[in-house]
């Protein structure tokens, strides 16, 4: 008799969440997703089978992470490709908890590496570094652990939260609740503490591993990161402790780290052998392919970094290169280790096409910016004295143009997932797979970007600001399409976030989660695509549509989206851009704001509802239009431009969700916003 | 001698978790309050406020983080809840209080079946009455007065507010200033989302007097929570009502069947949460299934000492144990109603409700 399990490993946001560079999101999505194949192999190794998700064909393993997990490592797979929770046929006899101390037990291992390699026992054993808690103070003869090795050991075992049903297969398909229903009972707690400490800099739940309280032992406390800091390097490059040494670009001066965020910032940066023992490959086959990533400063900067180096002139990258020879000569420190092969090596084989050596392109990200420029100053890596005129010559390559200091987080989620698979689980399963194999060729190959998560109907990737609206439209037509080929009707829901790189990345995470959930699916009815801007000074816009447009209010062949890529088109965002007989101007997308309050009134839930037929707003706007005094004469050509235009202005500032039957038209004064952002890349001109 | 106190917001409040809220924490910081506050928190503003207004010394009792259970004479705490203008008394949602996709509400209730899981061989887990996991738990709504007392009762209640009607979040942002020239300086933007509580809403506490006899004067303001903002207190003269507990009586096959609901978090890592074993040894009977919420992290600030309090966890207020005990425990069970039990029980945490299972 075979039984059905459901199995879930926990914490999923908060752990990958909790990131401040890129490389932690990856790493700890990475860590997730291998633990659920450590998990998986263990079913498969009792005689069982994963039925969601899809992983098997009969009985060859598609994934090639769970193939990787399962000894044949032959793709080096380096992107997480399998959910936190999985649903298996297990033969009777089948324990569950021997997947959940297989999980354990790899992470245990994984653990220890760390600890050996990066908290060493010359650490571990100088007093003078370390805080002694009181009841050893009162007692000097007291031998056993110190904090940081009690810490290190309570924040290890106590980590993961592993759930899991086992139960005989209802014919009803109503199993697929059980880890809902098992979820009511969150009993898994942290540890209370014995000393206070302070909070880890990347994971406040817990504490940072020195034990010292900053406020009392600011000095130990710092001895103590700054003896750690120079061990980082030693194993990978195989020197010796230096003061300060590489190790400064994995762990900042102001990080002070829980167990948990140890690992999972460090881990990329073992030794291939270590990471080998453990895995059983290097993900992606070399070293850097786990360790560098691109900084979020990086991944805004692309764009404009392609536009001047690899789409402009031999002058221009003249101005380049000289550039570069100005930071060196400045004593800037070397080229990203974030950015080099590894992940951006379709960019940068663009770039060597053209250049022998294109250094300006693997650059730092921040040094693309002015204020990253004296945000270097200030972090002590240029002379402060430097910065003016590196920032003149940065504006002298490409004069009128800068980099946006804007990048995309796109988050995406199949609607409803759990009641498709109720009636068709091997149907959906099949859909999912062939969807989630697409993703890093649109993601990473088509647009630069890089794929973070990619398993199921879960997506997760950064973007250059100026490809991810096309990147989540290309993604969802993929989706779409793998399962109507497979008979079913599923839709997907997307967030973006166009985040400025000062922004925590661990508020930008939090905000593309808000965004998908409440806003995407919940507020705007799923089958929906969510927007979002924000500035460092907050939220600058929010808009939402659906995918599809209404036949009954929107031109053929012209969505909410694509209407809105078209309007960020023709907008004129002043000097140096191209003209149109009619351009949109942030003069009138302002003037419509202005009157915003006199053409809607709030409904009982505070929601703009229009209060004039929309073809009296669309005529006003018309007018608005044609007041242009540098139009001259009006002819019939320029009047219907303008009737086009303010068609497609309400189009993408009307609420969508229902347009038939709605009884009020919803207006939102953001879709205006959002066509200026889009046009301006958020960069003032 | 207690008293029982209304504090209405005068401007925003922030109550920070355990974020780091600090130049350091990366050239940025992006934090959003707690609110309401944990009960230490108004406890230790009110008692500090109290012992300072009457020019008395710090009262040793206070010394403790527990509070001054220890202490004879002290009453413990109570709160903070909620007050509305309109409402009355608002207490945390159970967590047993879940929404279908029309909204209907329904009560989570204890599985016939057993199924074998990570907690044990046969462990009955929560479902609602009708077949559908189309359910979302209120875990952001509060109960009037009646409503409590229908879950109490085991019947399903009718009305609750969402937190977003009851006050909205306002993001503040701050940069740092260079001391020499004033100039803001580069990366150090900081930003916290605050709360606005609206103007009918004020917390509700109890403050227990002082062995010296102190008490809160007429009215007052008081600096609570982040940035000292503050609130005005006010006595309120005429107690709430707290909800009663049913009329419990054992099943026919001799269990007494009782659930046991937080209206504050309960503090501490002690708290039992797995099937067959107590919750607390002050609680009869063993545990048959639980709604327990994500667990919270408590830390907090000794501006005295000048370092960090040690951080712990703490069962979320709404969290609800199903209950199974002795009929001979019932007089226990009844004493148990309205209590407050494990750490720092005196400041307020821990407070416990008697309830019957849902019918």
């Amino acid at each position: 008799m075979t039984h059905l399990l459901h199995f879930a490993i926990y914490p999923v946001q908060s752990f990958i969440g909790q990131s401040r560079r890129t490389r932690d999101l990856w790493s700890s999505s990475f860590l997730l997703s291998w633990l659920t194949g450590v998990a998986m192999a263990k079913v498969l190794d009792g005689g069982g089978r994963i039925l969601i998700p899809s992983v098997q064909d009969g009985d060859t393993i598609t994934d090639d992470l769970l193939r990787a997990v399962r000894g044949r490592p032959d793709q080096a797979p380096f992107i997480g490709t399998l959910p936190n929770r999985f649903k298996a046929q297990v033969p009777d006899g089948f324990d569950p908890t021997d997947c959940a101390k297989a999980v354990q037990a790899k992470w245990e291992h994984l653990a220890g590496l760390i600890k050996t390699r990066f908290l060493p026992l010359e650490v571990l054993r100088r007093e003078e570094l370390l805080y002694i808690p009181r009841k050893k103070q009162n007692n000097p003869n007291a031998q056993g652990k110190s904090l940081t090795e009690t810490l290190w050991d309570q924040q290890v075992a106590r980590f993961w939260d592993i759930q899991w049903v086992k139960g005989e297969e209802p014919a009803d398909g109503s199993d697929a609740r059980w880890l809902n229903l098992r979820k009511h009972w969150r009993q898994h707690v942290q540890p209370d503490q014995q000393d206070a400490g302070d909070a880890c800099t990347l994971m406040p739940g817990w504490i940072e591993l020195s034990g010292h309280v900053r406020s009392l032992h600011k000095g130990p406390q710092d001895a103590f990161w700054q003896a750690v800091r120079g061990y980082i390097p030693t194993v990978h490059r195989g020197e010796g402790p230096r003061n300060p040494g590489p190790g400064h670009l994995n762990l900042r001066d102001d990080e002070r780290l829980c167990a948990i965020a140890f690992i999972k910032r460090l881990w990329p940066k073992l030794h291939p052998t270590d990471i080998r023992q453990v895995l059983g490959w290097v993900p992606g086959r070399i070293a850097q392919s786990a360790g560098n990533w691109p900084s979020t400063a990086c991944m805004a900067a692309l764009p404009w970094v392609e536009q001047v180096y690899v789409a402009g002139d031999d002058a221009q990258r003249g101005r380049c290169d000289a550039y570069v020879e100005s930071l060196k000569r400045a004593r800037v420190p070397g080229r990203d280790e974030r950015t080099t092969e590894g992940l951006f090596s379709e960019t940068l084989n663009r770039v060597q096409d053209i250049a022998p050596r294109p250094y300006f392109c693997t650059l730092d990200g921040q040094l693309f910016f002015e204020d990253g420029l004296q945000a270097a100053a200030t972090e002590k890596l240029l002379q402060p004295g430097l910065v003016a005129d590196l920032q003149k010559e940065l504006a002298a390559i490409a004069p009128g143009s800068k980099a946006s200091p804007f990048y995309a987080v796109l988050r995406m989620d199949g609607d409803s997932v759990g009641d498709l698979i109720k009636g068709q689980a091997s149907a959906v399963a099949l859909a999912l797979q062939d969807f989630a194999a697409r993703v890093r060729q649109e993601v990473d190959t088509n647009r630069h970007g890089a794929t973070l998560y990619a398993g199921g109907d879960d997506v997760l990737a950064l973007l250059p600001m100026d490809r991810a609206l096309g990147c989540a439209q290309a993604l969802q037509q993929h989706y779409t399409q793998a399962m109507a080929q497979q008979g079913v009707g599923g839709t997907i829901s997307a967030a973006i976030v166009f985040a400025h790189f000062h922004l925590p990345l661990s508020f930008v995470m939090a905000e593309s989660s808000r965004l998908l959930d409440d806003v995407a699916k919940t507020g705007n009815g799923r089958d929906s695509l969510a927007v979002a801007v924000h500035k460092p000074g907050g939220l600058h816009l929010q808009w939402a549509a659906r995918w599809a447009a209404d036949p009954a209010t929107v031109p053929p062949g012209l969505t909410p989206l694509a209407t809105l890529q078209e309007l960020a088109r023709r907008f004129n965002p002043g000097h140096g851009a191209p003209r149109h007989n009619l351009p949109l101007s942030s003069g009138f997308l302002y003037r419509i704001r202005d009157r915003w309050s006199d053409l809607t009134s709030p409904n009982p839930d505070g929601q703009p509802v229009l209060q004039f037929p929309q073809t009296h707003v669309e005529q006003l706007w018309v007018a608005d239009l044609l007041a242009n005094r540098d139009l001259g004469e009006v002819n019939d050509a320029a009047r219907d431009q303008a009737r086009l235009l303010a068609s497609q202005l309400f189009t993408i500032s009307r609420d969508n969700r229902n347009p038939a039957n709605a009884r009020e038209i919803l207006l939102s004064e953001d879709g205006g916003l959002l066509v200026r952002f889009l046009a301006t890349q958020g960069v003032r001109p | 001698m207690t008293q029982w106190l209304s504090l209405t917001a005068l401007d925003t409040l922030f109550f920070r978790g355990p974020e780091r809220f600090d130049a350091e924490a990366g050239g940025g910081a992006y934090l959003s309050s707690l609110f309401p506050p944990h009960p230490g928190t108004v406890f230790a503003a009110l008692n500090a406020a109290l012992l300072n207004g009457a020019g008395l010394p710090a009262d040793p009792a206070f010394e403790h983080e527990d509070g001054p259970r220890a202490q004879p004479g002290h009453h413990a705490s109570r709160g903070p809840w909620l007050l509305h203008a309109t409402h009355g008394l608002l207490l945390p949602a159970p967590r047993a209080l879940v929404i279908d996709a029309p909204a209907r509400p329904h009560l989570l209730r204890p599985s016939a079946q057993p199924w074998q899981t990570d907690l044990g061989p046969a462990v009955h887990m929560l479902e609602a009455p009708a077949a559908t996991d189309k359910i979302s738990v209120l875990d952001d709504a509060w109960l009037p007065l009646a409503a409590y007392q229908a879950w109490l009762n085991g019947r399903v209640p009718s009305q609750w507010l969402k937190a977003d009607a009851l006050w909205s979040t306002e993001r503040h942002t701050g940069l740092a200033r260079s001391p020499t020239d004033r100039t803001a300086i580069d990366g150090r933007l900081y930003s916290a989302a605050h709360i606005r509580p609206n103007l009918d809403l004020s917390l509700l506490v109890n403050l227990p007097g002082t062995a010296a006899g102190a008490r809160w004067p007429a009215a007052a303001h008081l600096p609570l929570g982040g940035e000292g903002r503050a609130v005005w207190v006010d006595v309120v003269p005429q107690p709430p009502a707290l909800p009663q507990a049913p009329t419990l009586a054992p099943a026919r096959d001799g269990k007494l069947r009782y659930t046991l609901s937080l209206i504050t978090p309960g503090l501490g890592a002690a708290w039992g949460v797995s099937p067959g074993h107590p919750v607390h040894k002050d609680v009869p009977g063993h545990i048959v299934c639980c709604a327990l919420g994500q667990p919270l992290r408590i830390g907090g600030f000794d501006t005295r000492l000048r370092m960090p309090e040690r951080v712990r966890s703490a069962r979320a207020a709404g969290s609800v144990w199903w209950l199974e005990a002795e009929a001979a425990d019932l007089g226990a069970v009844r004493q148990l109603h309205g209590t407050c039990i494990g750490a720092a029980n005196a400041q307020g945490y821990g407070h416990v409700m008697v309830g019957a299972w849902p019918q």
